[in-house]
């Protein structure tokens, strides 16, 4: 057994990890701008072709080839600005070793229609033109699993238009980070969103999903050192 | 296919009759399965699709020690493949030791064992879920346990009562963790009786289908008869009270505890390499 890290090694391992995805998001970010960007001066409403979407799946493919730990990628244009017979959605999944482009009901009078632009990750990404780890939520009627959206602004001379973004499901972020976590004071610690959500968590009754307005009694919240983002871990006091 | 409710409940006093014995074995015209074993998901450590689902109905005290399975046209009619294919999972679980065959006029293949994962199957199989689906699990567990004990505060007679004080005595008088597994699952499972509702009892026999093993192994929680008495003492009091909100409660604690202790189990289990 190691001996306990102290937890500002730990917030620090936890912020570098998370950094490394945002890096991750930017990279492939400005990949997808080199084959979106085009279509500004021609047409007023954004249209990704058969051509083009053969290149996204490219920079997709290699992006999820690249980082395991990550299940989706992909961009998202805000509906208005998208010609009404192209998708809004240009998304990825991770299909065996190989990777696949998801389908959504894009029909507002669909019962399962993906209303994505209510959603936090839209919401944060474009709206708010920040970097925003959404969730852990249910993406019902997206892909159906437990997860987290990682995104940040997709931005086309100068225009944030949409948002991309990166899925890491929480079973994984638990094989990722729990090694991390388990390194607190009595291995018990949780990471936890900006709005008080439970990422991942080494603590039964503080497990992923549940929600902390303060630090429950007997813990306390540190706040991780990431750019613009107000991530915390919770761990034992001493 | 659906459990068979009314058989085995006397309308008097809705206890589950001990079932007979060895030799007078009852004799079944299909396996009765429920929750995993129904939606064909193999249990721990079977190779044989069927064996499991066999195993799973032996386990949740459908198919009690010494009843006699359906013969192998029926089990082939029934799971709708080849005689042959049966015959391969009969085989794995009588060198499972479950069950054994005998020849002649009484003959068939009978259950000899209830079926209980190895430690290290139990280690194997925490090790590959995930914290947040044994969250998930004890979110279902918390939330139809309290509808049951909520039904059961205001349904229950004294024979159920009765019947649930047997069954926490039982509990602690058996001998080891499979046993222990065994008639743990016997008290929730008289409580959903005692609920008086087919739907819940169907939901609460999945339920201790996937849990009861991990809660009772040494690989698992390793819950121990005292630990469990306490909780089911408090759960039985409420009862006699027809205090809801008091048997909700420690029907919660009851249920999270055994929860937190397998993420504690799986946890001191790992020493993951860390990846990206």
């Amino acid at each position: 057994m190691e001996f306990a890290h102290t937890t500002t090694e730990i917030t620090q391992r936890l912020s570098d990890w998370t950094e490394n995805i945002f890096d991750g998001v930017t990279q492939v970010r400005t990949k997808f701008v080199n084959v979106v960007e085009q279509h500004v001066e021609k047409s007023p409403k954004f249209y990704v072709s058969s051509a083009e979407r053969k290149m996204l799946h490219e920079v997709a493919a290699e992006h999820l080839a690249a980082r395991p730990a990550t299940d989706g990628v992909g961009l998202i244009f805000q509906r208005e600005l998208v010609h009404a017979s192209s998708p809004a959605l240009e998304w990825w999944i991770r299909f065996g070793d190989h990777c696949r482009w998801q389908e959504f009901d894009n029909d507002p009078s669909s019962p399962r229609f993906y209303d994505y632009e209510q959603l936090e990750w839209f919401r944060g990404g474009f709206g708010a033109e920040a970097r925003t780890i959404a969730g852990p939520y249910i993406d019902y009627l997206g892909v159906d699993e437990y997860i987290t959206t990682w995104v940040i602004p997709l931005v086309v001379n100068h225009k944030t238009v949409g948002v991309v973004g990166a899925d890491l499901k929480v079973d994984t972020l638990e094989k990722c980070l729990i090694p991390i976590l388990q390194k607190a004071p009595n291995g018990r610690a949780a990471l936890v969103n900006e709005g008080g959500r439970v990422i991942v968590s080494t603590i039964g009754p503080y497990g992923s999903g549940a929600l902390l307005e303060t630090a429950p009694p007997g813990y306390t919240l540190q706040p991780l050192c990431v750019a613009d983002m107000d991530l915390q871990l919770l761990f034992e006091k001493s | 296919m659906s459990l068979p409710l009314v058989e085995r409940e006397t309308a008097a006093s809705g206890v589950v009759p001990e079932v007979p014995p060895y030799p007078e074995s009852r004799m079944h015209s299909h396996i009765p399965l429920v929750g995993e074993a129904a939606s064909g998901v193999i249990p721990l450590g079977y190779e044989h699709s069927h064996a499991g689902q066999i195993a799973t109905a032996i386990s949740l005290g459908e198919l009690a020690v010494g009843d006699r399975l359906p013969a192998e046209s029926e089990l082939a009619d029934q799971f709708g493949v080849a005689i042959a294919t049966i015959r391969k999972s009969l085989a794995e679980l009588r060198d499972k030791g479950l069950v054994e065959t005998h020849r002649g006029r009484s003959g068939g293949t009978f259950v000899i064992k209830v079926p209980f994962p190895t430690s290290n199957q139990v280690s194997q199989y925490l090790d590959g879920i995930s914290i947040v689906n044994l969250r998930d699990f004890g979110d279902e567990r918390v939330t139809i346990s309290r509808g049951i004990v909520h039904l059961a505060c205001q349904r229950a007679q004294a024979a159920s009562l009765q019947a649930l004080e047997r069954a926490a005595d039982r509990l602690l008088n058996a001998e080891d963790a499979s046993a222990q597994a065994s008639e743990y699952s016997r008290f929730h499972t008289q409580l959903a009786v005692a609920a008086q509702s087919p739907r819940l009892l169907r939901l609460q026999m999945r339920l201790l289908s996937e849990i009861t093993s991990l809660l009772w192994s040494p690989g698992g929680a390793g819950m121990t008869p005292a630990l469990v008495q306490r909780d089911h003492e408090v759960i039985l009091e409420a009862l006699a009270q027809r205090d809801v909100s008091n048997a909700q409660q420690s029907m919660e604690r009851h249920v999270q505890d055994g929860i937190y202790r397998l993420i504690d189990a799986k946890l001191t289990l790992q020493n993951r390499p860390e990846t990206e």
